[in-house]
């Protein structure tokens, strides 16, 4: 358990730095933008051609905007300290609110994604290493290299005008009902297969050629027998490194996927958020998508020291 | 059986040269017919990308318009062309500065170690976990829109990368003892890392900006098709394809063009990327 | 068991946790049964406060004012029966229908009325109105103004004097939930996008035919089109006229569409030099090709705008107006004469400034970007260049705010209440609007025009006014009108009697009934 504690110790303390970081980073950025800051938000209560130049005077004055930047930094630090993310200058909902609301649709999509893109990757990934060369690997590399030159937003209105328009057999937008989640949760998957089953197949050949394998195939053991026992796990380690770095690509292709699909997650919130210079809202999510990444990594750590006790020379206490 | 896998790695190290000379071909292919299109594809086409003629709009191929107008008669040729010498120059500038400034700093937390190393390389994950597109559109806002914010938007994502390979590579080099022993002799700094550990970087630089090349011209596309990227009327194939979606039924070879545009370009890269990468199997985990 | 075993075990236990997360996003709550409406419109369901999204609340239904507008354009009762002025025009009696309820089962009284409509009365929207004092007498409640104010009624139908209950508010004042009078009451807000209405018992004027109501923000024009084209909803607003023949090609559902006061004009900073003198802003307006964009552009010939606002608007049309030709050749004689003068590049150029604009633009109407760079190309024929910055929403106040607005191309509705004296007064009597002209010296005789209009109780006096004001501003092109917008809405077969408000002030869904 030693070095699983060591890690997981350090690793939280990198985590809230990171997410201070991020959040502090956010700050900076958005204050840094031109442009009246009461008046984006006014414009994003009343709706762009209500706003008048007294309801962005009251809003100034009502929510502190016109208080020394410092003042409003160390306001909001305080306030994190005590777990308070505030409340949105939009909606006028805490936060916390907010973020949990939007946070459980992009948990699901991307959980959705992820779980997808392994249940194409994994069996092909796998077939492709057993018999590299053959025709099955050469058309799914062909594919997936293929798939990776795509940007997610062509992959998704290629979903939408076939599924969606033409088939009609999928609704183009929403999140409702389980069909709506079909063409994000596929645009997202397909991204992320195109690269790991590459990762998945180049893992298995190399332990199929490792020679561990050679030796328990002179022991006896059959090909399928001697990769279940031995190869199995060795297999996984570059595989679950690599699914952590795909948590980068998945935040990127959230916003494109769920302004693309109408979908009311993180990234959605996020991009709207910064447009009406939702200050607290901004930050809130730069907070957490920090503190997130950070734990996604600590998983992959963990899964890696999992499967390969020999690797905690790697986090000295 | 172990002599046969033996035989096996010999024969392929001997046939690896061949391999990668047919392994470039296509990539070698599609790439140069994205910069031929840049390059002389302007010159082909006597259609100004900008102009209007809103009583052609929508026209399908013609010996005119080989790939047909817009929906306010632009030459799509014409815009494809001119948008291919846009969008591989960002690229190509984006992965440039983020060449240099991710080496650069990947060498001195190598160098240097300790605090710059832990500050250098927690930004380099702090970047990794901020989404790209949004760093482009918060810039975008900052600066105005328009090439500069979309360059450094997307150099900031791309950095990383290059800065733990260099320090990575770098770190393995400054204990190599003919550096160690330049190190003793009292070399500065400068001299050490410039003429010991930067050609060891350069070879695995090539891989990685090829990739990156790719990852560059998939952004910029991105960003404008989400019209966060070049202004209107620029021609540039991510905001082409959002002008022309709403027409996809009417449009479908205007539409296909930048489209194809596109894929092709960042597939040339990609494949370029993977055959450089290929004696070097372990590299190809990295995206 | 080891270390590694445990682990192992525990990553599978997540695994199969995840896709049970991923339901737990999308649980559906439909409901079986009664069939519901699906309506998808852009707006965004973002706070309670009715000043911000009332008018969701009045479209669908939910909330009422006290004098509603009938798609026809009159004036009708909605919470109040019927309204009279006093000898002095200061102050208003409305009589309130009697037998009304709100949503949670209590009166409509008087006394609640009035408290309702003192809140609204704090917010800005309707600052213009010159309010002295709202009270009850008997069961009427009485608005008195400080000076003649004769649209008082029109701006009634705002939709931030919608009436709530007594226990719609807080104890500060602040509207916590949505407690009104309308045909449907709000079951369920599921976040910014998701409404859930179920038709309301209590309302009997008459009782509506569909029961239950779901409505979704769609902020994305061209996804809901998409929308529309794959027939996932019944009723789906504010569609671009670009995506017309697909979604009728389609065959899912059926765009229906009416031309509505809300016009796509050239607002320009008439303070620049470039700008200042009224044979520019002429020229532009005889260079630009409303017929051509109409056509083209928004396939709809009869949106060409030839003057502010659309024939629909019977009294602000005015017929009689000298219509404006688009003649290119004729603009280019107008700008010599006004001495601008052709330099080398082709661009003109007077007093060593170049007869070059930036003309800020939005995203959020897609047919916007395109008819800038229709009239960039347009107006580089007679030597003027054009540089076309597309901004967000919310870029015009914020670029006519800090000074960096030129020339704009936005579209405007000139019917947030039903007189559309309420948006003339803010874009042309101020040296610097919110969404229209800035340093425009006509400014000072378009608001004595409007002074004396809110004053008049006189039709005819009234109608001798607005041919004045229509007049001054086709005369003087602070505005260039550019085209009439249409109100496009996809309906599916399902249902029958839908009609369109062009005041986009109700979706009048009590009135619809299923096939």
């Amino acid at each position: 358990m030693r070095p699983a504690l060591t890690l997981l110790g350090s690793r939280a303390a990198q985590a809230a730095l990171t997410a201070w970081l991020l959040a502090t980073l956010c700050f900076g950025f958005i204050h840094a933008l031109p442009g009246d800051m009461a008046l984006r938000i006014a414009a994003a209560r009343v709706g762009d051609e209500r706003v008048t130049v007294e309801t962005t005077e009251r809003i100034r004055r009502e929510e502190g905007l016109d208080r020394p930047l410092a003042v409003q930094y160390a306001a909001w630090l305080s306030r994190v300290a005590t777990g308070d993310l505030g409340q949105s200058l939009v909606s006028r909902q805490p936060v916390r609110q907010e973020i949990a609301y939007h946070g459980r649709f992009t948990l699901g999509l991307g959980a959705l994604g992820w779980l997808v893109s392994y249940l194409i990757a994994l069996p092909l990934g796998i077939a492709c290493g057993f018999a590299p060369g053959g025709w099955l690997d050469r058309v799914t590399t062909g594919i997936a290299v293929a798939l990776a030159s795509l940007p997610s937003f062509l992959v998704g209105i290629g979903l939408i005008s076939v599924f969606a328009l033409s088939l009609r057999w999928l609704p183009p937008a929403g999140y409702r009902t389980g069909a709506h989640m079909v063409l994000p949760a596929l645009t997202l998957a397909l991204g992320l297969a195109a690269f790991s089953v590459r990762i998945i197949r180049n893992a298995v050949v190399e332990v199929r050629g490792a020679f561990y394998m050679t030796f328990a195939r002179i022991r006896g053991r059959s090909a399928a027998s001697a990769f279940r026992h031995h190869g199995v796990r060795n297999a996984a380690i570059p595989v679950a490194t690599f699914a952590a770095l795909q948590f980068a690509y998945m935040v990127d292709g959230f916003v494109v996927v769920e302004m693309l699909f109408n979908y009311p997650g993180l990234g959605e919130l996020l991009v709207k958020a910064l447009l009406a210079r939702d200050v607290p809202v901004v930050m809130g999510a730069g907070l957490v998508i920090g503190l997130v990444y950070a734990g996604v990594n600590l998983l992959a750590d963990l899964a890696c020291l999992a499967l390969d006790p020999r690797q905690a020379a790697r986090f000295p206490a | 059986m172990s002599g046969q896998a033996v035989s096996e790695r010999i024969r392929t190290r001997a046939e690896r040269g061949d391999r990668l000379k047919a392994g470039l071909a296509l990539p070698l292919v599609l790439l140069a017919a994205v910069a031929g299109l840049a390059l002389f594809g302007p010159l082909l086409s006597p259609h100004d990308p900008t102009a209007q003629d809103l009583l052609h709009a929508l026209e399908g191929p013609s010996l005119a318009h080989p790939l047909g107008t817009d929906h306010v008669g632009r030459d799509v040729f014409a815009r494809l062309a001119h948008g291919a010498g846009r969008s591989l120059g960002i690229a190509l500038a984006c992965v440039g500065a983020a060449t240099g400034l991710g080496l650069g700093l990947g060498l001195i937390a190598a160098y240097a170690g300790r605090w710059s190393d832990m500050a250098i390389m927690r930004l380099a994950d702090l970047m990794l976990a901020f989404p790209g597109i949004l760093l482009a559109l918060v810039i975008s806002g900052f600066l105005g829109g328009g090439v500069l914010p979309m360059l450094i938007g997307i150099k900031l994502t791309l950095w990383p990368q290059f800065a733990r390979m260099a320090r990575a590579i770098a770190q393995g080099e400054l204990k190599e003892p003919h550096v160690e022993a330049a190190r003793l002799a009292g070399f500065p700094a400068r001299t050490l890392l410039i003429r010991h550990v930067l050609p060891a970087v350069l070879r695995q630089t090539t891989t990685l900006a090829t990739l990156g090349l790719g990852a560059a011209i998939m952004s910029i596309s991105a960003l404008g098709f989400l019209g966060l990227g070049l202004q209107p009327p620029t021609p540039e194939w991510g905001a082409m394809i959002s002008e022309l979606l709403p027409y996809i039924s009417e449009a479908p070879v205007q539409m296909a063009a930048p489209c194809l545009a596109i894929f092709i370009s960042v597939l040339g890269a990609t494949l370029l990327g993977q055959v450089l990468s290929e004696p070097d199997s372990g590299q190809e985990a990295e995206r | 068991m080891n270390l590694t075993t445990m682990s192992r075990r525990a990553l599978i236990r997540l695994a199969s946790v995840l896709p049970v997360i991923a339901l737990f996003g999308s649980a559906s709550l439909a409901q079986q049964g009664e069939p519901v409406l699906r309506v998808v419109a852009p707006w965004e369901y973002t706070s309670n406060d009715p000043a911000d999204i009332g008018y969701i609340l009045t479209r669908l239904g939910v909330a009422e004012t006290l004098v509603q507008v009938e798609p026809e354009g009159q004036l009708v009762g909605g919470i109040a029966e019927s309204w009279s002025v006093s000898e002095d025009k200061l102050s208003w009696r409305f009589k309130l229908r009697a037998g009304l309820s709100f949503h949670d089962g209590s009166p409509v009284t008087a006394q609640a009325v009035a408290a309702s409509l003192k809140q609204s009365f704090i917010g800005e929207s309707l600052s213009a109105v010159p309010l002295d004092s709202v009270s009850v007498d008997g069961a009427d409640v009485v608005i008195r103004t400080s000076t003649p104010f004769s649209v008082l009624p029109a701006f009634l139908c705002d939709y931030a004097s919608i009436v709530l209950a007594p226990s719609a508010y807080g104890t500060d004042g602040k509207v916590i939930k949505i407690v009104a009078t309308g045909p449907y009451k709000l079951t369920a807000i599921d976040g910014k996008t998701t409404l859930e209405l179920d038709r309301f018992e209590g309302y009997a004027r008459p009782r509506p035919a569909i029961a239950k109501l779901r409505y979704m923000a769609v902020v994305n024009g061209d996804t809901r089109a998409n929308i529309a084209i794959a027939g996932d909803a019944d009723l789906v607003y504010t569609l671009s006229p670009i995506a017309t023949p697909r979604i009728n090609a389609a065959g899912q559902m059926k765009v229906e569409s009416l031309t509505i006061p809300r016009v796509r004009a050239l607002f320009f900073d008439s303070g620049l030099p470039q700008f200042s003198d009224f044979r520019v802003r002429r020229a532009i307006a005889m260079t630009v090709d409303r017929d051509g964009i109409a056509k083209a552009i928004l396939r709809h010939p009869d949106s060409s705008a030839s003057q502010l606002l659309p024939p629909i608007m019977t009294g602000w049309y005015r017929q009689g107006l000298p219509a404006i030709a688009h003649d290119p050749a004729a603009a280019r004689k107008l700008l010599d004469e006004a001495g601008w003068i052709a330099a080398g590049d082709g661009i003109r150029v007077k007093d060593g400034v170049r007869l070059a604009a930036k003309l800020l633009t939005l995203v959020n109407r897609p047919e916007l970007p395109v008819m800038a760079s229709a009239i960039q190309a347009q107006l580089r024929g007679i030597g003027m260049e054009v540089v076309i910055e597309v901004g967000p929403g919310n870029s015009v106040p914020a670029a006519i705010k800090d000074g960096t607005m030129q020339f704009t191309l936005v579209s405007r509705t000139y019917v947030n209440v039903p007189e559309p004296i309420a948006t003339i007064i803010p874009d042309f009597t101020r040296e610097r609007s919110v969404w229209g002209t800035v340093r425009w010296d006509g400014r000072d005789q378009v608001k004595a025009l409007t002074e004396a209009y809110l004053a008049s109780f006189d039709d005819a006096r009234k109608d001798e006014l607005r041919g004045q004001i229509i007049a001054l501003l086709h005369d003087q092109m602070p505005v260039v009108p550019v085209s009439w917008s249409e109100h496009s809405v996809a309906v599916s077969g399902r249902i029958k009697n839908v009609a369109i408000d062009p005041y986009e002030m109700r979706y009048l869904v009590e009135r619809m009934a299923w096939k």
